[in-house]
């Protein structure tokens, strides 16, 4: 039989430019989704004894829940402050990079690494209730190809 | 400290003067109020490799008062109320505590077994699960 996974301690990082993901919001992230896919077409011809398909361009999107923050004096990083830096470097053209792990430790066979430049087209100013814990919840899409490494780093 | 403790001291800072008792009270004094943690509903983690450091607990507390008459029963269990239900964040003890609120109104449970009323509530605390928080 083999093991379970319990996710823990997953490494979701970001940047505020293309070249490097060095902001750690794990610290504050409670889920963290990232899914692929891509255009479908139907190729089949006369001839063809069953429906064939073709894969066109692909499209990812990452999509985290995190605990808001508006200060970096806890041990995390200030979440709304990085929201509104990727906002505006989304609306003038810019990409930042994502990178995520299973766990946060190095890069391995068993601890991929998946990065991928990506815009923000939507984000969460405010949602909260009297009484709940209030989140942020981040939204990216695709501007880049998906990478796995799995080198060390 | 723990969540009682935490609970009883910050009743006293508020100026409860009565006897606060963690757990149970003993019979006497009549007038009282008793603290008792009973079952929150745990942790909000977020990704972490390191044990009890969930940046929210929900704890919560159940709060039984007593005394001589149903009128000075009902005057303590007000005050005690008062400085709980919409507690805002505040440090007791080292540990953040973000917010109380009560689970319902006071109510009335009965008499002790010396004929003193009680009257009961709980609430529900959010907390950080480290004093480090």
């Amino acid at each position: 039989m083999g093991n379970a996974i319990i996710l823990t301690n997953a490494l979701l990082a970001l940047g505020t430019g293309s070249a490097s993901a060095d902001r750690d919001i794990s610290n504050r992230t409670t889920k963290v989704s990232w899914s692929e896919e891509f255009d479908e077409h139907d190729v089949t011809v006369m001839g063809s004894t069953t429906r064939v398909r073709a894969i066109g361009l692909g499209e990812s999107s990452i999509e985290a829940e995190l605990l808001q923050s508006y200060t970096t004096t806890d041990g995390g990083e200030n979440i709304d402050s990085i929201v509104d830096t990727l906002r505006d470097l989304s609306a003038t053209g810019g990409k930042f990079l994502v990178r995520m792990r299973k766990t946060n430790a190095g890069r391995s066979t068993t601890n991929p690494e998946y990065s991928m430049l990506c815009v923000m087209s939507k984000r969460s100013i405010f949602d909260g209730s009297i009484g709940d814990v209030l989140m942020n919840n981040l939204s990216f899409l695709s501007a880049g190809d998906v990478t796995r490494v799995t080198t060390s780093s | 400290m723990g969540l009682a403790e935490d609970v009883k001291d910050y009743l006293t800072t508020g100026g409860v003067t009565d006897s606060i008792f963690i757990g149970e009270a003993p019979e006497r004094p009549a007038a009282c109020v008793v603290v008792t943690p009973t079952g929150g509903m745990g942790a909000t983690r977020t990704m972490s490799g390191t044990a009890s450091n969930a940046p929210r607990e929900h704890v919560r507390i159940q709060l039984r008062v007593r005394a001589a008459t149903y009128d000075a029963c009902s005057t303590l269990m007000t005050q005690a109320y008062s400085l709980l239900s919409g507690m805002p964040e505040r440090t007791i003890n080292s540990r953040r505590y973000y917010y109380a609120s009560a689970v319902q109104t006071p109510y009335y449970l009965g008499q002790d077994d010396a004929a003193r009323p009680v009257i009961a509530t709980n609430f529900d605390l959010w907390r950080t699960e480290t004093t480090n928080g």
